[in-house]
């Protein structure tokens, strides 16, 4: 059965939705209208701006009406919603019900209002003295702080600058932007000139945020490489290290035997996750690459093999996007903001 | 993987755009992978994740709800109809 149940720019119109629950059999009408009040929280409110996601919103109040006409038999239901910008006194929502009996209309109406409430996509936009802002928006991003009282600008102001710590706080952590990065190039035959995987990992990790602190190129000897890594681990210093080449089954790859002795910690989870998604890419010829990462102090080092393709898919796919909440742990930081996102606890 | 993100309301501001197509890295699988990559493409969202949902071509999702090619995905800030 097709109930009216619509989303409109131009102005509501109480009698259309009426129209549409009358019948006969309905003794009962109940009718809620929701208008735009010129107040809010204690301010002053001049207009507001409705947004929704139209198809769904629609979609969502005709499955809230379905499910009362369900639960409320002989109950027939109608709903709009007007979207744009509305002035005081504007009809925002209109909701009615029909039933043989009062009592059934009173309860399907406030039902159905309670929960388009609850769930329906759509947003509001009030515009008052403290300029315009998303309903529900800000109070949600202070939601971990303690509720400042209610009063007056004074809100406002607390809430703001509750707002602003927590941004920086965050933001350090879900950016690049504040991490300092090593790029180590390990290889016989590369130079400044030709070193294509470096200047690669440069370029994605700057793009990322991130800030290059130190680049090198140094032979495949494991003494280099050590004290090299070590160097750049030291507190204050790097926060991530990436290293290209010398993680293959040649006599002279060595980056291994360097680094392993050096880790505190290793994360096989990278080299698996690698393996995984370079076998995609080139098959068997996957399995012969030691791909690596793990803990030297406080800094994350990750071992890639040297070709622009390898370097290019570690750092798109694994590397920036697990690296901000990495070292956020690392450095003791990590903030657990995404609730059944993360399987370690 | 390509899918079409909607970003409506507060989320539409920070992002500077109502709709983009992305080819998402392949170990964004999920939900809650989704929310995670987008606070890292958008770190001014961070701090509003915990308060988001996404809708799933257009029903709500739950977290460990996978995702699939050409889905469309819309960031849903806290609602306030009525």
């Amino acid at each position: 059965m097709s109930r009216l149940v619509s989303i409109r720019t131009e102005p509501l119109s109480l009698d259309e939705v009426v129209a549409a629950v009358t019948r006969p059999e309905a003794g009962a009408i109940a009718v809620f209208s929701g208008l735009v009040r010129n107040h809010a929280d204690g301010q002053p409110v001049t207009c507001l701006e409705y947004e929704a996601y139209p198809s769904m919103a629609e979609k969502e109040m005709a499955g809230i009406v379905a499910a009362i006409e369900a639960e409320l038999v002989e109950v027939r239901l109608a709903v709009m919603h007007r979207i744009g910008r509305l002035q005081v006194g504007d009809l925002a929502v209109v909701c009615a019900a029909s039933s043989p009996h009062r009592d059934q209309a009173f309860r399907a109406c406030r039902a159905l209002i309670d929960r388009i409430k609850e769930t329906v996509p759509i947003w509001k936009r009030e515009h008052g003295p403290q300029g315009p802002y998303w309903v529900g928006w800000r109070d949600a991003r202070c939601a971990t702080h303690v509720e400042p009282p209610h009063s007056g600008q004074s809100l406002c102001q607390t809430h703001h600058a509750a707002v602003a710590d927590e941004i920086s706080q965050v933001g350090g952590i879900a950016a690049l932007s504040g991490l300092g990065v090593a790029i180590l190039t390990v290889s016989d035959s590369r130079t400044s000139e030709n070193d294509e995987s470096g200047q690669l990992a440069r370029q994605l990790l700057s793009e990322a945020g991130a800030e290059v602190t130190a680049s090198a190129i140094v032979r495949d000897e494991p003494a280099l490489i050590s004290s090299w890594i070590t160097e750049q681990a030291r507190p204050g210093s790097a926060t991530a290290i990436i290293v290209t080449g010398g993680t293959g089954i040649a006599a002279r790859d060595q980056t291994l035997e360097a680094l392993l002795p050096l880790f505190s910690r290793s994360l096989d989870g990278f080299g698996e996750a690698f393996r995984r998604l370079s076998f995609d890419q080139i098959g068997p010829r996957a399995l012969l690459s030691r791909a690596v990462a793990g803990v030297v102090g406080s800094c994350l080092v990750f071992a890639l093999p040297g070709s622009p393709k390898a370097v290019e898919l570690a750092l798109r796919e694994l590397i920036i996007p697990i690296l901000p909440h990495a070292t956020a742990l690392l450095r003791g930081q990590a903030v657990h903001h995404h609730a059944g996102n993360s399987h370690e606890r | 993987m390509n899918v079409e993100i909607l970003y409506f309301a507060g989320a539409r501001e920070i992002t500077g755009r109502a709709r983009e197509t992305l080819d998402l890295p392949v170990t964004v699988t999920n939900i809650a992978a989704l929310l995670a990559w987008l606070s890292v493409r958008y770190p001014e969202l961070a701090p509003h994740i915990p308060s988001l949902r996404i809708a799933r071509n257009e029903t709500f999702a739950s977290n460990d709800e996978l995702l699939a090619p050409n889905d469309v995905l819309a960031v849903i800030p806290p609602v306030a109809g009525g």
